[in-house]
């Protein structure tokens, strides 16, 4: 993988961390958010994701030809956004589990859809939680 | 450089305005309130997806632009050109196809969404005619390619409902819709 394709992962990848912050506030998507307050999350989102931007075509120059085709560029968004779902979910279930623990307990979101509907009240492990005494429960 | 031409050149590269939409498209699929506006949200990112996949395909597959081989308004005339030499043929241009099927397909689903990714793509458009790589018309052609394929893979995708509705209840599933 050459330095502008590793490059262009870091930008998505971060990119992605800031957007699912400012999504995460404006949906009240408790699960997803690192702070409690909505316009921290907005702020915080904001500036990862400028600040993605700026480091990323201050490093060199980009408007040369293109070091990665277009199916490449999507296959890297993909996997950047994907990593960035990722650490968010860590980040925020540790967050969460740490500080307030009552969001990660199973009972949070037993009463929600399924989906990022959960992430309303609980965190990702919280809603696995859940589904997993659901499943339980079933049996 | 002015400051003008420094943000034209900014913006009419391969990485700025794409990665932009494509980050805007994260918070339309997660960030709406209520559950009817994500889920119109998410149907509009779903036919955003296929309307630039389809579009891309007329260029990559179809190859309509060997069709008609037209040369760079830099080859032809005396431009101040602000970014590089392209060698592929001008007519039509793809990235305002790209940019306006992402626009349309969003606006069929999200109204403000939609004329906010408009603004970006026509923005994209201007710079790629303002930096000498392509003609208006190039623009034009390219803007409406983009537009009437996501409205016909919209129209598609109402008609085979099942393959939207059980992307959108897979990704229910993982927790990422």
């Amino acid at each position: 993988m050459g330095t502008t394709a590793l490059d262009y992962f870091l930008l998505v990848t971060l990119g992605c961390l800031g957007t699912i912050q400012i999504a995460a506030a404006s949906a009240r998507l408790k699960g997803l958010s690192f702070f409690r307050k909505r316009l921290v999350g907005y702020i915080f989102g904001a500036l990862v994701a400028i600040g993605a931007f700026g480091w990323f075509f201050a490093v060199g120059n980009r408007n040369t030809p293109s070091a990665i085709e277009g199916a490449q560029q999507v296959g890297m968004f993909l996997a950047g956004a994907i990593a960035a779902y990722i650490i968010t979910s860590a980040v925020s279930s540790l967050i969460k589990y740490r500080l307030y623990p009552e969001a990660t307990a199973s009972h949070c979101g037993e009463q929600n859809n399924s989906g990022i509907e959960m992430l309303k009240e609980t965190t990702i492990l919280g809603a696995i939680r859940t589904i997993l005494k659901r499943k339980q429960e079933d049996q | 450089m002015s400051v003008f031409d420094r943000f034209m050149r900014l913006v009419v590269d391969d990485w700025f305005v794409l990665t932009c939409v494509s980050l805007s498209m994260i918070i339309i699929w997660l960030g709406a309130r209520s559950l009817s506006q994500r889920e119109r949200n998410q149907r509009a990112v779903w036919d955003a997806a296929w309307g630039v996949g389809i579009s891309s395909l007329w260029f990559h597959l179809i190859r309509i632009n060997e069709i008609f081989d037209r040369a760079r308004p830099f080859e032809e005339h005396t431009v101040n050109l602000l970014t590089y030499m392209r060698t592929d043929q001008s007519f039509p241009s793809e990235a305002a196809a790209v940019g306006f099927a992402f626009a349309t397909a969003i606006w069929i689903g999200n109204r403000r969404a939609g004329i906010a990714l408009g603004f970006l793509a026509f923005l994209w458009a201007f710079a790629r005619v303002y930096c000498g790589i392509h003609y208006p018309s190039d623009v034009i052609i390219g803007a409406l390619i983009g537009i009437s394929t996501s409205f016909l893979m919209h129209f598609i995708w109402r008609i085979l409902k099942f393959a939207p509705d059980s992307f959108i209840k897979f990704m229910q599933w993982v927790h990422l819709a």
